[in-house]
C-alpha cells in the first residue's frame, strides 16, 4: 500500500492555527505513507495538479487530503484522483479546518489535533476499497403536484423542454390562490388577466396531462423511476361530456359554503369555482348534494342536455411512471380564529385579506363592490391589521409571511380607488418591502392614496353600535389609539396546507415544524429536496410572493430538465449493502429506512432476506445500526473502517 | 399439576397432525429438572412432562429452527406466562410468524430453581419430589426432607405478573399460584441502584472477572438471534478480544446489553444457565425499566406493539 498525504494551508485559514509542515512531518511516520507534502491551496488547479502528479510519480494507491470538510471539496479531490487514474473512493478527507483550525486558537494543541485527524484519515484510507457507481435508466416524464402559479410555470417549462408532464391538482381547477386575487403588487395588473392565459396554455398543451380533482395517493421508487398512484376523486359528472354551461348550477337547490370565495357568499353543491376555471367542468360535492343526502332531487341530471351527470361515479386509482417530481402545493391562508382579541368569526365585519380580495374582485360575490358583510353598506373607515399568524411566537408562527405587507398596501390602494372618500388605517410591526419596486409601491400607497400607517399591534376589537372599535397602541407616538372602523381586514399569514406533512411522508421529503417542505440547502440548493428527483416550487417551501413562486417554478423545472437530460443516471456507491448469509430476516432495516430502500428478497430455499435498492439508498446508515447481526454495511463507512479510525484516535 | 400434564398430553396429540413438531418438556437428569422435548409422533408424547421444575424458556427452541420467516412450517410450542412474552417479542420483531405457531399455554404457579435446591441437597441423589402445603418434599437417601418454597422457587416467580400466557391458541387451565408471599418487582435492582458509580463498577468488574465466556447466556436468550454472526465471535471487525479478562468480558456483556435494550422480557434464562452465577439479568432488567419510562413500552406484551427502537415518533424527546 502506498499512501500519499496532502496538507492544505487554505491560505491562513488552516496555516494560521495549525503548523502544517509539522503535520506533514508526522504524516511521513504513519504506516504505509510514502509521500507527504503541504500546499497553500490544494483545491486550486495547481493544488489538484500537485496531487495528480504525486499519484503518478510515487505510484500512490491511496490518498488523504487534509483540508476542509468533505462537504466542501471531497468531490473536487475525488475527481482529481480519478483523472490521475485512481479510484476516487480511495481518497479520504481529514477535516483540519472546520473541525480544527477554525475552532481552536492554541496553535500547539491544534497542530496535535490535526496530526491525530490525519492519522485517523490514514488508518481509514488503508481499509478503503475501490467502489464503482452503478447506472440506471431514467423515465423522462415529469410529475407536477399542485396547479397554482408555481406548478403551472413548472409544468409549462418542463413541457417546453420536451417532456411529458402530468399535472395533478386536488381542486377542480388549476390557478391556486393566485386565481383568488384581484390585482397584484407592485404593478396593480389584474391577477386573472395574467394568470388565465397560463391556465389555458396548460389546458391546450399536448405534452401536459392535466389531472384536476386528483390527489397523489402513493409514491414509490426513486429518482428516474418513480411509480406514482393518483386518486381520481369522484366528480359525479362525466367531464368528457360536460361543457361547463352551468345550466345545472342554476337549478341546483343545495346552497353550500363557497371555498373559492373564502366563505363570502354561497355556491351550489354542483358548481364551477369561477368562470375562467380550467378545466371548465362542474363537480358534485357529495356531502352536500340533496340526492346523496336525501335520495331525492337529480335536478342537475334532468337539466343537463349532454347527459354528463353520473351519480354512480367512483374514485379511481390511476398509475403513472415518472422520472422527476415537482412539488408545488402552495399555501393556505392562516385561520385567524386563534386571535380571540380580533373577534374573527364573532363580528361579521372582521374579515381576512383573502376574503377582502374576493370582495374587491369584479368576479367575486359582491361584483367588486366593497360592502360590509353585516349590512351591505359601504365602509368608510377600514382598518388593516398585519402579521395575523406571522411573526407571532405566542401563536407558534414566528416566521414572516413575506407577501402580506405588500398585499396590505395594495388593498389600501384598491380601497381608495373603489371608495374615494374612505380612510384606511394600517397597523404594522415593520413594513417589509424588499423587492423590485416594492418600497416605491408602499410610498405610493402612503403618499398618493393616503394610507394611514400606524406602527403597533391591535390589542382588542369590540362592537359599538354599527362600528367596530379597534384599540391599539401607536408605538411611534407611544400613545394608545382607538379607531372606530366600519370594516376590519386581517392580513392573514401564509400557512402550509394542513395535509402537507402527509404528502411529505409519501414523497419521503422533510418538512419543518410548520409544515413547509425543507430544501436541500437554503442557499445553494433551494429547489432541491434531500430526496433526489423531488423538487420544490412556490409557497410550499416557504412563504413567497408571485414573482418568487414563478421563478421557483421555472427553477424546479430547469432542475428536472437537467436531471432528465441524461438517459442514464449514476448512483453513488456510498450505499448500504446486505451480506446475505448474515441476514436473519428480521427486517428491522426495513422498519427504520427513511427512504424505503429496503426490499424483501426471497432466496432459493424460501428464506426471506433484506436487499438494498442501491439507487434509492442514500447511505445514511440507519439500517446498519438497526441490524442486529451486522449484516448491513455502508460502503465507505464499514465497521472495519470506523474501528480503524477509532484505533487511530484512541490507541 | 398431574392433571395439567395429562390434559396437556391430550392436546399435544390432537395437534400433532398439523405441525412438524411440538416443543415441550421431558424429565432432565433428575426428576427435579426438565429439558426440552421435540415431539414428532404420538409415541413421544409419553415422555412429555409438566411440573414445577419446567424452568427452561422453550421460545428459544423455535426461533433458531427452520422457523425463519418464509418457510411455512407449523410448530407447536408449550408456553408458560413468562415464555410467552418472549414469543410475543419475537413476533413483534418479525422473527416468528404467528400463523406458523400453535401456542399451547400452560398454567404456572412458580418454578423451582435447580440452582437453589442444589445448595440445599444433592438433586442427583433424589428419587422423588413433590410440592405440597407450601413445601417442597423430597425423598433423599437419608430420608424425607422438606423445604420452604420461598427458598427454592425463582426470585422472578415471586413478583411474576404474567402467570397466564398472554397469547395462546389452546390454554390448559390449572393452578396459578403457590400462595407464597410476593416480593416487590425488581427489588434487587432498586437495591443495586443505591450504590455509588465507583462501587457499582467494582461490583460488576468482580462479576465479570468470573465470566468464562461460555456464551450460555447468549445461547439461552430467546432474543439473541444473530446466530453464527454474533459480534462476540467475529474477528472482522474485531470488536472485542477472545481473552476472558474483565475488560473483554465487560465489553461482551455491554454489547449484549445494548442488543437487548428495550427488548428483554425479563425471563432471566441468562441467569438460570450461567455456570458462574453472574446476576446478569439485573443489567437487562434495569435497561428495560429505563425504556419503559422513556417510551411507555413493556416488551413482549402485545403482538401489535412496535418496539421503541424500531420506530420514530416526532414528539419523542430522546
Amino acid at each position: 500500500m502506498r499512501i500519499g498525504v496532502f496538507v492544505c494551508h487554505c491560505g491562513s485559514n488552516i496555516a494560521g492555527t495549525v503548523d502544517c509542515p509539522r503535520v506533514v512531518e508526522a504524516a511521513r511516520g504513519f504506516p504505509h505513507v510514502v509521500y507527504a507534502t503541504d500546499y497553500t491551496y490544494l483545491c486550486a488547479e495547481s493544488g489538484q495538479d500537485l496531487i495528480k502528479t504525486a499519484i503518478q510519480e510515487y505510484s500512490l494507491d491511496r490518498v488523504v487530503v487534509s483540508s476542509c470538510s468533505p462537504k466542501m471539496h471531497e468531490e473536487t479531490f475525488r475527481r482529481a484522483a480519478r483523472q490521475a487514474g485512481l479510484n476516487p473512493y480511495l481518497v479520504e478527507m481529514a477535516n483540519i479546518r472546520e473541525q480544527c483550525s477554525w475552532i481552536h486558537s492554541d496553535k500547539e494543541a491544534a497542530t496535535r489535533k490535526a496530526i491525530d485527524l490525519v492519522r485517523k484519515g490514514v488508518f481509514k484510507v488503508s481499509r478503503d476499497q475501490e467502489l464503482f457507481p452503478s447506472f440506471f435508466k431514467v423515465n423522462k416524464d415529469v410529475l407536477v403536484i399542485g396547479g397554482g402559479i408555481a406548478g403551472i410555470q413548472a409544468a409549462l417549462d418542463a413541457a417546453q423542454g420536451g417532456h411529458r408532464v402530468t399535472l395533478v391538482e386536488k381542486d377542480q381547477t388549476i390557478g391556486g390562490n393566485m386565481a383568488r386575487l384581484d390585482k397584484t403588487f407592485p404593478t396593480l395588473d389584474c391577477s386573472s388577466c395574467i394568470l388565465t392565459p397560463r391556465m389555458v396554455d396548460v389546458a391546450v398543451n399536448e405534452s401536459i396531462e392535466l389531472l384536476a380533482y386528483h390527489e397523489v395517493e402513493e409514491v414509490k421508487g426513486y429518482v428516474g423511476n418513480f411509480d406514482v398512484k393518483i386518486r381520481r376523486k369522484a366528480t359525479y359528472v362525466d367531464w368528457s361530456k360536460c361543457t361547463g354551461c352551468e345550466e345545472c348550477v342554476g337549478k341546483c337547490p343545495a346552497r353550500i359554503y363557497d371555498k373559492f370565495n373564502q366563505g363570502l357568499g354561497r355556491t351550489k353543491a354542483i358548481s364551477l369555482p369561477f368562470p375562467q376555471a380550467v378545466p371548465k367542468k362542474v363537480t358534485i360535492k357529495k356531502d352536500f348534494c340533496h340526492f346523496f343526502l336525501k335520495g331525492k332531487c337529480r335536478v342537475c341530471e334532468k337539466v343537463c342536455q349532454f347527459e354528463a351527470i353520473n351519480f354512480d361515479d367512483q374514485d379511481q386509482i390511476i398509475e403513472r411512471k415518472v422520472g422527476a417530481i415537482v412539488v408545488a402545493t402552495g399555501y393556505e391562508a392562516f385561520d385567524p380564529i386563534a386571535y380571540l382579541e380580533y373577534g374573527f368569526g364573532k363580528y361579521k365585519d372582521v374579515i381576512t385579506s383573502l376574503q377582502y380580495e374576493r370582495m374587491v374582485s369584479a368576479s367575486g360575490p359582491t361584483m367588486g363592490h366593497i360592502k360590509r358583510p353585516s349590512d351591505g353598506e359601504e365602509p368608510k373607515t377600514i382598518v388593516f391589521i398585519s402579521c395575523v399568524g406571522s411573526r407571532d411566537r405566542a401563536k407558534g408562527r414566528s416566521y414572516c409571511s413575506v407577501a402580506c405587507c405588500m398585499a396590505m398596501a395594495k388593498q389600501a390602494i384598491l380601497t381608495k380607488e373603489h371608495i374615494p372618500d374612505s380612510t384606511s388605517y394600517l397597523f404594522y410591526i415593520d413594513i417589509r418591502a424588499g423587492g423590485k419596486g416594492y418600497e416605491e409601491f408602499v410610498d405610493r400607497a402612503r403618499e398618493e392614496y393616503g394610507a394611514q400607517y400606524v406602527r403597533g399591534r391591535v390589542s382588542k376589537i369590540y362592537q359599538k353600535g354599527k362600528k367596530l372599535v379597534v384599540k391599539g397602541t401607536d408605538t411611534l407616538l407611544g400613545m394608545p389609539i382607538e379607531i372606530e372602523a366600519d370594516l376590519v381586514v386581517l392580513a392573514v399569514g401564509i400557512a402550509p396546507p394542513q395535509d402537507a406533512p402527509e404528502l411529505a411522508q409519501k414523497l419521503n421529503i422533510s418538512y419543518d415544524q410548520y409544515g413547509f417542505f425543507v430544501e436541500s440547502h437554503p442557499k445553494l440548493r433551494p429547489v432541491e429536496t434531500n430526496t433526489t428527483g423531488v423538487f420544490l416550487a412556490g409557497a410550499c417551501q416557504a412563504p413567497m410572493d408571485i414573482p418568487a413562486s414563478v421563478a421557483q417554478g421555472s427553477a424546479a423545472a430547469a432542475k428536472a430538465l437537467g436531471l432528465l437530460a441524461k438517459d442514464e443516471l449514476e448512483a453513488s456507491p456510498i450505499v448500504a449493502s446486505v451480506e446475505i448469509k448474515r441476514c436473519v430476516g428480521c427486517f428491522k432495516c426495513e422498519a427504520v429506512c427513511p427512504f424505503s430502500a429496503i426490499q424483501r428478497q426471497e432466496l432459493r430455499d424460501g428464506i426471506m432476506v433484506s436487499n438494498v435498492i442501491s439507487t434509492v439508498c442514500k447511505g445514511c446508515g440507519l439500517c446498519g445500526v438497526a441490524c442486529p447481526t451486522g449484516a448491513i454495511k455502508v460502503n465507505g463507512f464499514t465497521d472495519e473502517q470506523i474501528l480503524a479510525e477509532m484505533e487511530a484516535l484512541l490507541l | 399439576m398431574k392433571e395439567v400434564e395429562s390434559r396437556l398430553k391430550e392436546e399435544v396429540k390432537k395437534i400433532l397432525d398439523e405441525v412438524a413438531y411440538v416443543v415441550g418438556y421431558q424429565e432432565g437428569l433428575t426428576p427435579l429438572s426438565a429439558r426440552p422435548l421435540f415431539i414428532r409422533n404420538p409415541k413421544e408424547v409419553d415422555r412429555l412432562v409438566y411440573n414445577d421444575f419446567c424452568a427452561p424458556n422453550l421460545a428459544n427452541y423455535v426461533k433458531k429452527s427452520d422457523q425463519k420467516i418464509g418457510i411455512d412450517q407449523k410448530v407447536g410450542l408449550i408456553v408458560k406466562g413468562c415464555d410467552c412474552r418472549s414469543v410475543v417479542q419475537l413476533l413483534q420483531e418479525g422473527i416468528l410468524k404467528r400463523e406458523n405457531l400453535i401456542l399451547i399455554g400452560v398454567p404456572c404457579r412458580g418454578m423451582i430453581s435447580f440452582k437453589k435446591i442444589e445448595k440445599l441437597f444433592d438433586p442427583l441423589e433424589t428419587y422423588l419430589a413433590e410440592v405440597r402445603d407450601k413445601k417442597l418434599k423430597v425423598h433423599l437417601a437419608q430420608g424425607e426432607e422438606s423445604y420452604h418454597l420461598e427458598d427454592v422457587v425463582f426470585e422472578k416467580c415471586l413478583w411474576c405478573e404474567t402467570r397466564e400466557p398472554l397469547v395462546v391458541d389452546i390454554m390448559i387451565q390449572g393452578p396459578l399460584s403457590l400462595e407464597l408471599e410476593q416480593k416487590e418487582k425488581d427489588f434487587d435492582i432498586v437495591e443495586l441502584e443505591q450504590k455509588e458509580p465507583a462501587e457499582l463498577f467494582d461490583f460488576w468488574t468482580a462479576q465479570f472477572e468470573k465470566c468464562i465466556r461460555c456464551y450460555a447466556c447468549r445461547n439461552a436468550c430467546p432474543l439473541c438471534y444473530c446466530q453464527d454472526n454474533c459480534l462476540a465471535d467475529t474477528r472482522q471487525p474485531h470488536w472485542l478480544g477472545q481473552q476472558t479478562d474483565a475488560l473483554n468480558n465487560f465489553m461482551y456483556h455491554m454489547i449484549r446489553a445494548m442488543h437487548v435494550v428495550g427488548r428483554c422480557t425479563g425471563c432471566q434464562e441468562c441467569e438460570r444457565v450461567c455456570p458462574v452465577d453472574i446476576p446478569i439479568s439485573k443489567i437487562f432488567r434495569k435497561t428495560s425499566m429505563i425504556t419503559q419510562q422513556l417510551f411507555d413500552y413493556i416488551p413482549g406484551m402485545k403482538v401489535e406493539d412496535v418496539p421503541p427502537l424500531l420506530t420514530f415518533k416526532k414528539d419523542e424527546k430522546f
